[in-house]
């Protein structure tokens, strides 16, 4: 008897997936793209790109995402998926290098095309694997780090500013980029500049703003916040605003997200290096079609990275801004 | 080849729930062991099989000391106990029940000689009287007089020198208690120790041939059952 | 309905029927599920976290919880990572080193849960952030890249046109299946998930059980923590977050009881494969991936539903 009750409650489970299902079974997919966290705006605004521009140009596609940023196996299982389904393309946004090129050297086996999104792998790093990229579009780390130094060197009214630099989470690959490009940069134009401190805030708000605050206490004198992505940056904002050095406490952010913007034009943040993943995404679209349609396209593309500040985004004229979603 | 305790003594923190506690059971011999909630009974039984280690004092089987022998060791020397909540495994198989701790298996692997443990099982539960509808069945699906008629089953199933028994009839039915004394008196005949704990006297004096009432951790009396009366066991146990 | 099935195969009767209907459902709307790339990726992708399920299977069955296995996988990931790198990168002593590794973290729970008396959860719970931190600690912070091709072996390999992780996990399915359901240790671990005070006053050596067991966890987890390492070719001290969540998953859509007694590696094997299936297909119909969680989440609620009171409940 429960046997059958449980027989209708399956029966129950698998209509509520075919239903669904059914309605998205479709042809078939020759463009596949493969991000990463679903969470993230940065890849929300990267999925927008791609979305609009292949439905603009009428082509098969899907864009597939994972659950966390550094779900490592699950992108590897679920690139395996989307090969099995026999796309012409597959553009991937790796989690790690290792994974994007195991993906890639299968993809390859089954003749399907490859391309590096977001600049996870490198078409030097793709060949000494064998595998050959059909293009890597995506902004530079390096140059974005530089670029925050760059305004910062700008703004400063003392060549010795002390700064605290957020780090992304230990290990990122990304977060190193925008840390050592800042640094480095930093140590040509501002060589007296002192780093009071160095620590990764993990991606996060809450994280950025509590060590924010801890440094606060040993630091008041604080003059500048660079943060690797805005996420930390509007948490070091918050830290600025309860110890009340709101003006004193000048903090950078990267990505260009929405909330950074708001908080740059209230003049809270003082600018953000914008990633510009809509035009990633909206790029790697118009390559992978000139790739299958035998045009010629660029094998390295990277992606312009303008820091948004408020007189920028007041004046509202340059012609990037269109794409700062 | 008579069991034999010396001086037991045991606390539970403050609480001296054994106060020296001397005495030997002999075999073919059932002892009953009356007393009070909280007058060391239950210790007393759990120190002998090894529940409780012997802090002080010592537990003979015949010649051999066995103060020190886990219960894995005693039970090989012989000695077996009933317990009051059974001590069954309830969604395990019968069969897996009554070789709890005692599995028939071949080596290296320890690979469970199945077969064997059913025959074996079969055979006793048979010599026993004892139906079960099967052997593979959870121990759950069985009734209360059949759960209890495996525990003692177990104790009895690989014919055991001593056989230790705290309250096996308290959650018995009527006619099931009867079943269950049947079991003790032939067990004396087979010339085992028997030790029971008890609170039923009418059990008592069905099948015991001694009573030892206890008291504060200590032996009051200790007398042929032929000696005493139900009433003055009563009086003991209450003064 | 299934009454006249032998024990182990009645119990996974009810994740079979899931994952038939999983099977067909994905089979009709998605035209490459039933290839065999697919399937063979399918099983792939169920080897760490079927590893870690076998794991779990008897720490369950013992009547405990393992919140370890996702950070002894980063763990065995860094250290075999770093063996093969430096010292030898040969497939049998990288499973040994990886092996190795979690049956240390393995005992050290189980002598842990014997010495304090805590709960297995408290204990693992204190393991898993240890691990976790050797792992980034180790690596410093930073995933091992580039291994030798011969430690990667094990994840990427194949015989016969199946995926070495895919044997491993089968090898490994019917030995643990065996132990369970034929062995003394087996049949000690479920007495001890039924009643542990009716088995130690069994004489039933509870210390000793409890190390056998979680170093059989343990070990289990090291080795997925080697598939996890080979197939993505790096020392991830990040690898494995929640991991050890799946694998209990598994073990209850299987139909063991959460509270110990009740457990066949058959289940844990269909509820994982049905796990599987549902993570595969809706892949394939590129259903969103919080879609996917929702799903995981919903049949793991209805199956429990459906099965009241026979997974362990407070009534």
């Amino acid at each position: 008897m429960s046997q059958l009750r449980s027989f209708y409650v399956c029966l129950l489970v698998s209509c509520t997936v075919i239903a669904p299902c059914l309605c998205l079974a479709e042809s078939e997919l020759e463009y596949a793209f493969i991000l990463k966290g679903r969470g993230n705006p940065y890849w929300q605004a990267a999925v927008q790109g791609i979305e609009e521009t292949a439905t603009d140009l009428r082509i098969s596609h899907k864009v597939f995402q994972i659950s966390s940023d550094i779900a490592a196996e699950e992108q590897l299982n679920l690139c395996l998926s989307v090969i099995a389904m026999k796309p012409k393309m597959i553009a991937i946004s790796a989690v790690t290098p290792a994974v994007g090129l195991q993906c890639m050297k299968q993809a390859m086996r089954a003749n399907v095309r490859v391309a590096d999104l977001d600049s996870n792998v490198t078409p030097a790093e793709a060949a000494s694997a064998g595998v050959p990229l059909a293009f890597s579009v995506g902004s530079d780390n390096y140059l974005v780090g530089k670029s925050a130094a760059d305004y910062l060197a700008s703004v400063t009214k003392t060549p010795n500013p002390k700064i605290l630099v957020l780090e992304g989470a230990v290990g990122s690959v990304p977060g190193q980029g925008r840390v050592r490009g800042f640094v480095d940069r930093l140590r040509e134009l501002l060589p007296q500049a002192q780093q009071v401190a160095s620590v990764s805030a993990e991606w996060d708000r809450l994280k950025g703003m509590n060590v924010t605050n801890d440094i606060l206490q040993r630091e008041p004198e604080l003059e500048f916040v660079y943060a690797a992505n805005d996420m930390m940056a509007l948490g070091a904002v918050e830290a600025v605003r309860v110890a009340g050095l709101m003006g004193k406490v000048q903090v950078i952010g990267v990505d260009g997200t929405p909330d950074a913007r708001k908080a740059i034009e209230e003049g809270k943040l003082l600018a953000s290096v914008a990633q510009l993943p809509y035009l990633i995404g909206k790029r790697s679209v118009e390559k992978s079609v000139q790739v299958i349609k035998g045009e010629t396209t660029e094998v390295i593309e990277k992606t312009p990275t303008p820091v948004l500040h408020r007189q920028l985004l007041a004046a509202n004229t340059d012609p990037l801004l269109r794409y700062v979603r | 080849m008579a069991l034999e305790v010396r001086d037991l003594r045991k606390r539970f923190g403050a609480v001296e729930v054994l106060r020296g506690v001397s005495a030997s059971f002999d075999d073919g011999t059932v002892t009953a062991i009356l007393g009070d909630n909280g007058a060391g009974k239950s210790t007393l039984l759990k120190t002998i099989y090894g529940i409780y280690p012997v802090e002080n004092g010592t537990v003979r089987l015949g010649d051999l000391d066995i103060s020190n022998l886990a219960i894995r060791e005693r039970r090989r020397q012989g000695i077996e106990m009933v317990f009051q909540d059974l001590a069954l495994t309830r969604q395990q198989s019968v069969v897996a029940n009554l070789f709890m701790g005692r599995e028939e298996v071949c080596r290296p692997f320890g690979v469970l000689r199945k077969k064997k443990m059913r025959a074996v099982a079969l055979q006793a539960l048979g010599k026993l009287g004892i139906t079960i509808p099967s052997l593979e069945r959870p121990v759950a699906s069985l009734s209360g007089g059949q759960q209890q008629a495996i525990a003692i089953a177990r104790a009895l199933l690989d014919d055991p020198k001593v056989l230790l028994l705290d309250e096996p009839t308290a959650a018995l039915a009527a006619g099931e208690v009867s079943k269950t004394l049947a079991l003790i008196r032939s067990a004396r005949q087979e010339g085992k120790v028997v030790v029971l704990v008890t609170h039923r006297l009418n059990d008592v004096f069905e099948v015991a041939d001694r009573v030892i009432v206890m008291k504060h951790g200590s032996i009051f009396s200790d007398r042929a059952v032929t000696e005493t009366s139900p009433a003055q066991v009563i009086s003991e146990i209450v003064s | 309905m299934f009454d006249k099935l032998p024990q182990p195969m009645a119990a996974a009767v009810q994740p079979l029927l899931l994952l038939t209907l999983l099977v067909v459902v994905f089979a009709l709307s998605a035209p490459a599920f039933l290839s065999f790339a697919n399937l063979n990726n399918v099983l792939t992708a169920s080897a760490t976290v079927g590893l870690i399920a076998l794991g779990a299977t008897f720490v369950i069955a013992s009547g405990n919880i393992d919140l370890s296995p996702g950070a002894v996988m980063a763990l065995s990931a860094v250290v075999t990572a770093n063996y093969a790198q430096h010292i030898d990168a040969s497939p049998v002593g990288c499973v040994v080193v990886a092996g190795g590794i979690g049956l240390a973290v393995g005992l050290l729970n189980g002598w842990l849960i014997s010495l304090t008396g805590a709960p297995s959860f408290i204990i693992t719970l204190g393991t898993l952030s240890v691990a976790r931190a050797i792992a980034y600690i180790a690596s410093g912070g930073v995933p091992v890249y580039g291994l030798p091709d011969s430690a990667l072996i094990v994840g990427q390999g194949a015989l016969f046109g199946i995926h070495l992780p895919v044997l491993i996990l089968m090898v490994c399915v019917v030995m643990s299946g065996f132990t369970l359901r034929f062995t003394r240790f087996g049949q000690h671990t479920l007495h001890m998930g039924d009643d542990a005070k009716a088995a130690q006053a069994l004489g039933i050596n509870l210390p000793r059980l409890r190390l056998q067991i979680f170093g059989l966890a343990g070990a289990l987890a090291g080795l997925a923590g080697l598939i996890f390492m080979a197939r993505t070719n790096s020392g991830d001290p990040s690898a494995g977050q929640s991991y050890e969540l799946l694998g209990i998953t598994a073990v209850i859509l299987g139909g063991a009881n959460l509270f110990g007694g009740k457990a066949s590696v058959l289940s844990t094997f269909t509820g994982l494969l049905a796990l599987a299936v549902l993570q595969n297909g809706l892949n394939l119909l590129a259903i969103e991936t919080f879609y996917q969680v929702l799903f995981v989440g919903l049949v793991l609620i209805l199956s429990a539903g459906l099965r009241r009171g026979e997974l362990g409940s407070w009534r």
